[in-house]
């Protein structure tokens, strides 16, 4: 009688007891952050290089050639801050524009061909292209995104910011990877 | 009120059984007798008033069977007027009386069977009543009550120990440190920028769970994630005042997060290779360290098995 009694008390604590093993994993952080970082990266480039005085009025325009992930990032992050005087606005482009001006266009390695295009498309023009990969610094590019250790850092060609009247400002230059 | 009607009876049961036991191998003394009958009546403090003052007398106070009685009725204060106070000093002086009971018990040339069973039923029972304790503190964990589950977790092994001197408590630790890292990453992750030491903690507790249980698909998978949502959160900071050199230094403490995250990740994908969970943190990591064929690789595992309907949940 004694043992019957004692499991029926046992039993109601085991009952709570059992759920113990409960357990909610953390969900994973849905974050595209190599996106996040060319994001960041952009937005540097835009208010620490200098664009000559016949481009400094109206709203500071980048272009982002078909990368949704940059694009988000950059327009929920950035858009609202301003360039120096100018107002940012964020486009996302499918395909080389002549007819508008872009201060910077980001154009991903994947597409060589189309930065050509894109580069001819804005040819003689202030517009800072960039780009994946070293290669592609030969391919118009003036600053190239490229993996350094894991992680994401660029190299400059300057000879190509130049010929586009484009002075990389020195922090920028500072923090380049070197040829 | 069912359960309490039930767990009523299961105690006049009880103090009935011990009862017939009395008088099977030794009379109840005068003052213990009353407190059973005060118990049965339903007055656990007039009990309590009278227990106490059997454990004064000389002859009461030192027979196995009162100090049993006194674990009862103290059992039933924390419960009844206590309401399972898990700061309850009656269940904690339910504890000691028990544990004397026993204490006495060995000490006689021979122990009553029943009476050291039913002295074991007990403290099985206020054992794990701490490790409940300890399992509703972890849910309900907070900045300032952080210390609570372990200690009650602690009581709960040291008094089964004695109910059980060969229990094995692995599994229980895992479990226990898988509940406590979750509590302290959800206080991390109300507050990450002040509350980052919490993050270290549910770091730690996982890494003890992964100590016992190399093998636990959770607590690697956890880890993982917890690596990962660090170095995501850190990204996630940058913003239009972050200098160049600090998105850099940055980057460098994220990169160091996502490969720290990146073998416990590994492991769960080793334990549960068809699972979405794996195969979507191995995507996330390796395309976060910039090592895009690794990533494209797993998302084409994933896609494959969503093909074959064969991905595990």
């Amino acid at each position: 009688m004694v043992v019957k009694a004692m499991y029926v008390w046992l039993a109601a604590f085991m009952l709570l007891v059992g759920l113990g093993g409960e357990q909610t994993d953390p969900p994973l952080e849905d974050a595209d952050t190599v996106a996040i970082l060319k994001a960041s990266y952009l937005f540097k480039f835009a208010t620490s290089n200098d664009w000559p005085n016949e481009v400094k009025s109206g709203p500071f325009k980048i272009g982002i050639y078909k990368h949704e992930g940059v694009f988000r990032e950059l327009a929920a992050k950035y858009a609202t801050k301003p360039i120096g005087s100018q107002a940012l606005e964020v486009h996302l482009i499918d395909k080389p524009d002549d007819r508008t001006h872009y201060h910077i266009v980001y154009a991903p390695a994947k597409d060589g061909e189309a930065l050509k295009k894109l580069a001819a498309a804005s040819a003689g023009k202030p517009t800072l292209l960039v780009s994946d990969g070293k290669e592609n610094l030969k391919r118009g590019a003036a600053i190239s995104f490229v993996v350094v250790d894991n992680g994401t850092r660029y190299m400059i060609n300057t000879d190509e910011a130049q010929k586009r009247q484009i002075s990389i400002g020195s922090t920028i230059l500072l923090w380049a990877i070197s040829n | 009120m069912g359960n309490q009607q039930l767990i009523f009876r299961g105690l006049l049961v009880v103090f009935s059984s011990v009862l017939i036991a009395f008088g099977a191998f030794a009379q109840p003394g005068p003052i213990t007798t009353q407190a059973i009958q005060r118990a049965q009546a339903g007055d656990l403090m007039a009990a309590r008033a009278s227990i106490l003052e059997a454990l004064q007398s000389s002859d009461e106070g030192k027979s196995p069977h009162t100090w049993y009685i006194k674990g009862f009725i103290f059992k039933e204060i924390y419960k009844d007027i206590d309401k399972g106070n898990p700061n309850s000093e009656n269940r904690d002086m339910a504890v000691e009386a028990v544990l004397r009971s026993l204490e006495l018990l060995s000490q006689q040339p021979s122990a009553e069977g029943e009476l050291l069973e039913n002295n074991r039923k007990a403290l099985s029972y206020l054992a794990l009543s701490y490790y409940n304790d300890a399992v509703l503190q972890t849910r309900a964990i907070g900045p300032n009550t952080i210390e609570a589950p372990e200690r009650f977790y602690r009581r709960y092994k040291a008094l089964f120990a004695q109910v059980d001197p060969t229990k094995d408590f692995t599994a229980q630790d895992v479990e226990f440190y898988k509940n406590m890292a979750r509590g302290c990453r959800l206080i991390y992750e109300k507050d990450p920028l002040n509350s980052a030491v919490y993050y270290t903690k549910s770091n730690a507790y996982l890494h003890l769970a992964i100590d016992l249980a190399p093998n636990d698909f959770q607590a690697n998978y956890n880890l993982a994630v917890s690596h990962y949502n660090h170095g995501v959160y850190k990204i996630k900071q940058i913003d239009h005042n972050t200098e160049i050199y600090e998105l850099i230094r940055i980057q460098d403490e994220c990169i160091a997060l996502f490969k720290e995250a990146l073998p416990y990740m590994r492991k769960a994908h080793e334990l549960q290779p068809d699972h979405r969970k794996t195969l979507g943190g191995l995507m996330a990591v390796y395309r976060s360290l910039s090592e895009n064929e690794e990533a494209a690789a797993y998302q084409q595992m994933l896609e494959e098995l969503i093909r074959q309907n064969k991905l595990d949940d």
